[in-house]
């Protein structure tokens, strides 16, 4: 059995960043609230950020946050919504007017600026600029530690490769251009001058870009600087979803750091004589499948979250599952 | 000469698109002639384009947030470069 | 005012054909799709139950291989079919689309690279995902809408479900600005070409061109179809809690905002009263009166429509005679 999750941040110094991952439901965003609240406690500077995008932060934290920006909760713990839609607007508009100021134009010509407003509508852009902004914060580094749920498939997955393939990219260019320049170095003073010059800038933007993806996914994939957690329950489906979820992290190569095992009825429960039938069972069906989770992840198991009898949602209630989680130190099973 | 260029064009097999440019360059070198210079230049061109802005043709290569980034700098040369590439290839050996 | 139940709305639309589930993640989708497929198809209807999710459950749920075996006949029920719908294969057709432009591309440029590792970074689109998916369920929508009454899509988590939705939309302006600067950078070709006559027979049989054509055709019929309220519904399921609830408003909203049109809202795992009364631990106490001040969040708010009520199961529901307590409950139960 792993070590309580508390220890795990008071030994490992260097962790910046923590990561929850599972399906919907399961509660993740919960999760990643309840250890950002328990980091500030601590005295660190936490930031809560939702890649969800029918994030559910404003409502576990009562305040609508909703592309807000960062918002602080309380000291040290500060969290954040994206609201894609309006960041790509706002991307839109820089984008034009960068091409006002770099050329001393008014008026965009049209077939540009009907590729600017149809870019927006491309189906991955939502993704893409959320991924953007989160690689933003990280880079930035303002904030002593980074909390963040991701669902485990779709764009989560990709989110991680995606650094990896602008890598691939913009290496290709930046051969294309040393060759040019090594072989080209007469044709450039013989052509028309401007080309060249934009595409020292394009490949400068490039290099940006890479630098701030770059630093994210080596982050994600370091885990000595981040931690990896899958969020479960007690249930047959729940299991089978984590068992493929991990196949696809090991081929990202990212290590899991551990699994919280959410929404269980506390076994004590069923020594009482007030508990009905329909509890019961439920706990019993609970209690087989914990067996399980025992068997096939036990050694990953680091937190068991007990199920709560109303909705975990507030700065109090989720500061207390933050102390819950972080101090968890049971046994999954009775022997 | 078109068909001469390919002769030093080097096969499509392994080796990847490094090998490919780095070869074609080397060719290209020996003959050191300032006509082939130009053409890699705009064969280059193309590339760059065609990475940056290809979805413009119908063939999205980079995602179009990161297209959009760059997409000011390659103002100029957007109308130039879709005309130079719709242009039979008679017509640009022609030009040269 | 109360709204129809499930079985009103079915007999006020009878030609409803296409039914979409969509809510939080883990609040019943596939279930109440597995529910509503059971409906049917024990009414005589030959029905089909699709799931678009990129994690499958309907094979765990009726506890029979479907994963990657295309449409199956489930055991136990006559007129009942699933599918769990494989991305990959279309995702492989992009990919091969993308290879054949790109080497053509790289050919006629006459550039003298290896398009290998161009096509294997521009295959990682993140956009190629998401475009399957919709691609699909509109090849489901289209090819199997003789073969069967009723098609069921179990849509993946909220967000996605609104996407593969909202996309119809979206995906439409895309494909429209794609066919553009297809037809133009064709009539350039022939503007500037020598040989116009032999240009402009090549650019008509464009395979590209023709490609991007198919597409938007066949968007514009699915379009067509999702905005059609007697042909096709939305089925919100959420449960009583403020996140699910909060989740299903927004929700609505948007797919309103895209003209589709929402056939109710169902609510799962409500606990009966009557199981809440045999158990006197403040477990189930609290979990009721928290219930209680749910149930009218839900009346107040989505109160105009709400078709079906589904009560809390003591064990995870799986099977086709699970689901057949489901689609029994769906019909009877009332909260009281």
């Amino acid at each position: 059995m792993t070590s309580k999750m508390s220890d795990y941040y008071s030994s490992n110094h260097d962790t910046k960043i923590a990561v929850f991952a599972g399906k919907g439901g399961l509660g993740k965003t919960t999760c990643s609230a309840a250890l950002s609240s328990w980091l500030a406690k601590k005295g660190r500077r936490a930031l809560c950020f939702s890649t969800d995008p029918q994030a559910s932060l404003s409502d576990i934290f009562e305040k609508d946050i909703f592309g807000k920006g960062r918002q602080e909760l309380q000291e040290s713990l500060y969290v954040m919504e994206i609201d894609a839609d309006k960041r790509i607007a706002i991307f839109q508009e820089e984008i034009r007017q960068k091409i006002k100021d770099m050329y001393g134009i008014d008026e965009i010509p049209r077939e540009i600026d009907e590729y600017i407003t149809a870019a927006a509508a491309e189906p991955a852009m939502h993704e893409s600029a959320t991924y953007d902004a989160m690689a933003g914060l990280l880079a930035s580094q303002e904030f002593d530690f980074y909390v963040f749920d991701m669902p485990p498939f779709g764009h989560g997955i990709r989110m991680v490769s995606m650094a990896r393939i602008l890598d691939m990219w913009i290496d290709k260019m930046e051969e294309t251009r040393r060759m040019a320049q090594e072989y080209g170095d007469s044709a450039y003073r013989i052509q028309q001058k401007g080309a060249a010059s934009g595409q020292d800038e394009m490949l400068n933007e490039l290099q940006e870009i890479r630098k701030k993806l770059g630093f994210f996914q080596d982050l994600l994939t370091d885990s000595k600087r981040t931690a990896f957690y899958m969020v479960i329950v007690p249930e047959k489906m729940a299991i089978l979803d984590t068992r493929r979820a991990l196949d696809m992290f090991a081929q990202m190569d990212i290590t899991l750091t551990g699994v919280v095992v959410n929404q269980v009825y506390p076994r004590e429960l069923l020594k009482r004589d007030d508990l009905g039938d329909f509890l019961r069972e439920r706990i019993e069906m609970q209690q087989k499948y914990l067996v399980q989770i025992e068997k096939e992840l036990g050694n990953y198991v680091c937190a068991v979250i007990p199920m709560f009898d109303r909705e975990p949602k507030g700065l109090k209630m989720i500061a207390e599952v933050g102390d819950i989680m972080m101090n968890w130190d049971g046994k999954i099973t009775e022997d | 000469m078109g068909k001469k260029k390919d002769k030093d064009a080097p096969d499509k097999k392994r080796g990847g698109a490094k090998e490919a440019v780095k070869d074609f360059f080397y060719g290209m070198a020996m003959q050191g002639m300032t006509r082939y210079a130009l053409k890699t230049r705009m064969y280059l061109e193309h590339l760059f384009m065609l990475i940056t802005l290809g979805d413009m043709l119908g063939i999205p290569i980079l995602p179009p947030y990161y297209s959009l980034k760059l997409l000011p700098y390659a103002v100029p040369n957007i109308k130039t470069w879709k005309r130079s590439l719709f242009k039979e290839r008679d017509f640009t050996d022609a030009l040269f | 005012m109360t709204a129809p139940t499930f079985k009103e709305f079915v007999e006020k639309h009878p030609s409803i054909k296409f039914f979409f589930t969509g809510g939080k993640g883990g609040v019943g989708k596939t279930i109440s799709a597995a529910a509503i497929g059971h409906y049917f198809a024990t009414q005589g209807k030959k029905t089909l139950v699709a799931s678009l999710n990129p994690v499958h459950s309907l094979t765990s749920l009726y506890g029979q291989d479907i994963w990657g075996r295309g449409v199956q006949k489930i055991e136990g029920l006559e007129n009942l079919w699933a599918v769990e719908v494989d991305i990959k294969k279309k995702i492989e057709v992009y990919r091969e689309q993308l290879t054949e432009r790109i080497t053509s591309f790289l050919k006629w440029a006459d550039i003298p690279v290896d398009p290998a590792s161009f096509i294997e970074i521009a295959a990682t689109n993140p956009a190629f995902e998401e475009s399957a998916q919709f691609d699909t369920m509109t090849d489901i929508m289209l090819e199997k809408e003789e073969n069967y009454d009723i098609i069921i899509f179990d849509c993946a988590a909220v967000a996605n479900a609104i996407r593969l939705l909202g996309l119809s939309k979206i995906y439409d302006l895309w494909l429209g600005r794609m066919i553009e600067s297809r037809k133009e950078a064709l009539s350039l070709r022939v503007k500037l070409s020598f040989r116009k006559d032999k240009i402009k027979e090549e650019v008509e049989k464009d395979p590209m061109m023709a490609d991007l054509l198919r597409q938007h055709e066949k968007m514009q019929k699915a379009k067509a179809i999702l905005n059609d309220a007697e042909k096709t519904a939305f089925i919100f399921v959420t449960i009583p809690l403020a996140l699910p609830i909060a989740v299903v408003e927004r929700f609505i909203k948007m797919v309103r905002a895209f003209d589709i049109p929402v056939g109710g809202v169902f609510v799962n795992r409500i606990i009966p009263r009557a199981v809440a009364e045999a158990d006197a631990t403040e477990y189930m106490k609290n979990s009721f009166k928290q219930q209680d001040r749910y149930m009218d969040m839900i009346h107040n708010q989505l109160g105009d429509l709400v078709s079906a009520y589904i009560p809390l199961y003591s064990t995870e529901v799986l099977g086709v005679d699970g689901i057949a307590k489901v689609c029994e409950d769906m019909q009877k139960f009332k909260p009281d």
